[in-house]
């Protein structure tokens, strides 16, 4: 695969052209040397190993490895030829080793010549012992302990049930929302936006579960987007794991799924200008979203009480932040994957956002605070199982290089 | 006129939509929600594009018969599956079970695999060298113990350590980067909107 410096197309090994731009590829295209098997660049006449010829001049596809024994081979002609006029020593230091020689013919010694020369460079190289072989990552035993250990963990957390043996604490960040939530007024508007695929969903999924079912026991009305493509099923997914143990309403009037938002910043910048300028149809009957008496009773941002962002990326909660809460003063709550939480705590320390949680700590937390467990525990465990691995992998690793 | 024209339109763009963040003018915001609209279709069509040159690649490969032919059919029938119930039945049961049983499996087990690559280069990764090994083991050591989910049960410093540890020397160091990327943004956004730097256009016309 050779990616062209001009577009970043990838292209075939063999292609001497970008196939998308046109650009040239020569260079990157190799010869493999017919005696050594040495990758040459296209344009080498030499292999730079066993110097073979690798082509006659004027031919840049024949290789020598095809020539037979007898056939004439044109030597090329001296690269330095045009100096010798220019340079006053030019026929002191460029005598041309080649000039006025014929063109010489490939006999059996010449032949027997090169074979020698390509045996003794293919030899495997010397230096290969010297240079260090590169380490992997964990020697091969370990390596497998530590795949079984992870499997068992996954099984386990699956298989095994778990109940908390302590009570756990909220942080105040985390005690901040639950309690934003507790103090809504009965029908509250809430927007909340599924910001992450499902890549995070083992993650974030616990947390939007214990975010949406205190918001659907205080009976607050929801309206449901996403910035991602993925992000409406990922919706979908805790809608239905929430309307399982919950009522969240009837559709429209107390809930509705307005749908993915293409256009990023631009996009959300839209939504400021009002849920039916940046969606006609709703997402689940493709309904004019002006006929839902929820769009009707809260058309813009303005009339909604909080914002919740369930996000993966904290792009995604910055856009938010510099593109509607910029515009609009609203109550921006950010509930974040436990990589995204660094990067906006100076949003959060501005009280640009006013709560910021993260990860699967905070849906434990979260969950412990409404009076229950966290909803789908076997993420928690597992994840938990993990990083237990890693803190033994950390101290094991130091452990066993003391030891040799 | 050619060079000329897309820097005025860039530029002018620019100060509209700038000037409407600063200013409440119901028509100039009339003007600048047309031109974000304007802006959403276009990359809507930026996708519909990339879908196209994916479409004609694959095409290719499969016609020249070149190496990863099996995927390329895979790729395209994902892809032709996915559109024909995406337009036909959008919102659909169709649509739902494919992103139930087929996208999500798929894309937590990418994330799940991640798993075994963290664990077997924490190995190495962790290993005292140097003094700063010695600073990246001890910080996440006490991150990966403090992230741990129940652990703020243990003991109420917990969390208040955790607390402590991520809004002050965390905040600190990353309000520190969030300046210079402000700055940075801001002197770039300035180059273009005063024609500066036009980034926008194609090595020929910036020639």
């Amino acid at each position: 695969m050779i990616v062209c410096p001009v577009c970043g197309h990838h292209n075939e090994h063999e292609d001497t052209a970008c196939t998308a731009c046109g650009g040239n590829l020569a260079h990157y295209v190799h010869i493999a040397c017919p005696i050594c098997g040495t990758q040459n660049n296209a344009g080498d006449l030499y292999c730079f190993r066993c110097l073979t010829l690798l082509r006659a001049e004027n031919d840049s596809s024949s290789a020598v490895g095809s020539t037979e024994p007898g056939e004439t081979l044109v030597v090329p002609a001296d690269p330095l030829a045009e100096l010798k006029q220019v340079l006053p020593l030019a026929s002191a230091s460029f005598a041309p080793p080649l000039a006025g020689i014929p063109p010489f013919e490939t006999n059996a010694l010449a032949i027997e010549q090169m074979r020698l020369i390509a045996t003794g460079t293919a030899e495997p190289d010397p230096l290969r012992k010297i240079r260090p072989a590169p380490k992997p990552a964990a020697p091969r035993g370990i390596h497998w302990i530590l795949v079984i250990t992870i499997f068992l963990i996954a099984l386990g957390s699956i298989i095994v049930p778990f109940s908390l043996p302590f009570e756990v604490r909220a942080r105040d960040s985390v005690s901040e929302l639950a309690q934003a939530i507790a103090s809504l007024p009965k029908g509250a508007v809430v927007l909340v936006s599924f910001d992450y695929s499902p890549t995070f969903a083992g993650e974030m999924d616990p947390l939007a579960q214990a975010i949406l079912q205190q918001l659907s026991q205080r009976s607050a009305r929801l309206l449901i987007m996403s910035t991602l493509p993925t992000g409406m099923g990922s919706a979908e997914r805790v809608l239905a794991e929430t309307r399982q143990q919950n009522q969240l309403g009837v559709y429209g009037q107390d809930y509705i799924l307005m749908g993915y938002l293409a256009g990023e910043d631009s996009g959300l910048r839209l939504l400021t200008s009002g849920f039916s300028t940046a969606y006609k149809t709703d997402y689940l009957h493709l309904q004019d979203i002006n006929s839902f008496p929820l769009i009707v009773d809260a058309p813009t941002l303005a009339r909604v009480q909080r914002v919740i962002v369930l996000a993966e990326d904290a792009n995604i909660v910055r856009r938010w932040v510099e593109q509607v809460l910029s515009r609009i003063p609203i109550s921006l709550d950010a509930a974040v994957s436990a990589s995204a939480e660094p990067s906006l705590v100076p949003y959060y320390l501005s009280k640009q956002l006013s709560s910021l949680v993260a990860g699967l700590p905070a849906a434990v937390e979260y969950a412990a605070l409404n009076g229950g467990q966290a909803a789908d525990w076997r993420y928690t465990v597992a994840f938990a199982g993990l990083l237990f691995v890693l803190i033994l992998v950390a101290i094991g690793a130091n452990i066993a290089s003391l030891v040799h | 006129m050619r060079k000329i024209l897309p820097l005025i339109a860039a530029s002018v763009c620019g100060v509209i939509i700038l000037a409407n963040y600063i200013l409440k003018l119901p028509w100039l915001d009339s003007i600048a929600s047309k031109l974000l609209e304007g802006g959403m279709i276009l990359a809507a069509f930026a996708l519909l594009l990339g879908l196209v040159n994916l479409l004609a690649f694959h095409v290719r490969r499969i016609y020249e018969k070149k190496n990863g032919i099996i995927q390329s059919i895979v790729l395209l029938s994902a892809m032709v599956i996915t559109l024909v119930i995406g337009i036909v039945l959008p919102a659909s049961a169709e649509q739902s079970w494919a992103f139930n049983y087929i996208l999500y499996p798929l894309q937590a087990t990418m994330g799940a695999l991640l798993v075994f690559y963290a664990v077997n280069s924490a190995f190495r990764a962790f290993q005292l060298r140097n003094g700063a090994a010695v600073v990246l083991l001890l910080s996440s050591l006490t991150f990966l113990f403090l992230l741990i989910p129940f652990i703020s049960g243990l003991s109420p410093i917990v969390p208040a350590l955790r607390n402590w540890l991520v809004l002050v020397p965390l905040g600190a160091g990353m309000r520190g980067i969030l300046l210079g990327i402000a700055l940075g943004t801001i002197t770039s956004a300035l180059r273009i909107l005063f024609l500066g730097d036009h980034p926008y256009a194609s090595n020929a016309e910036k020639r």
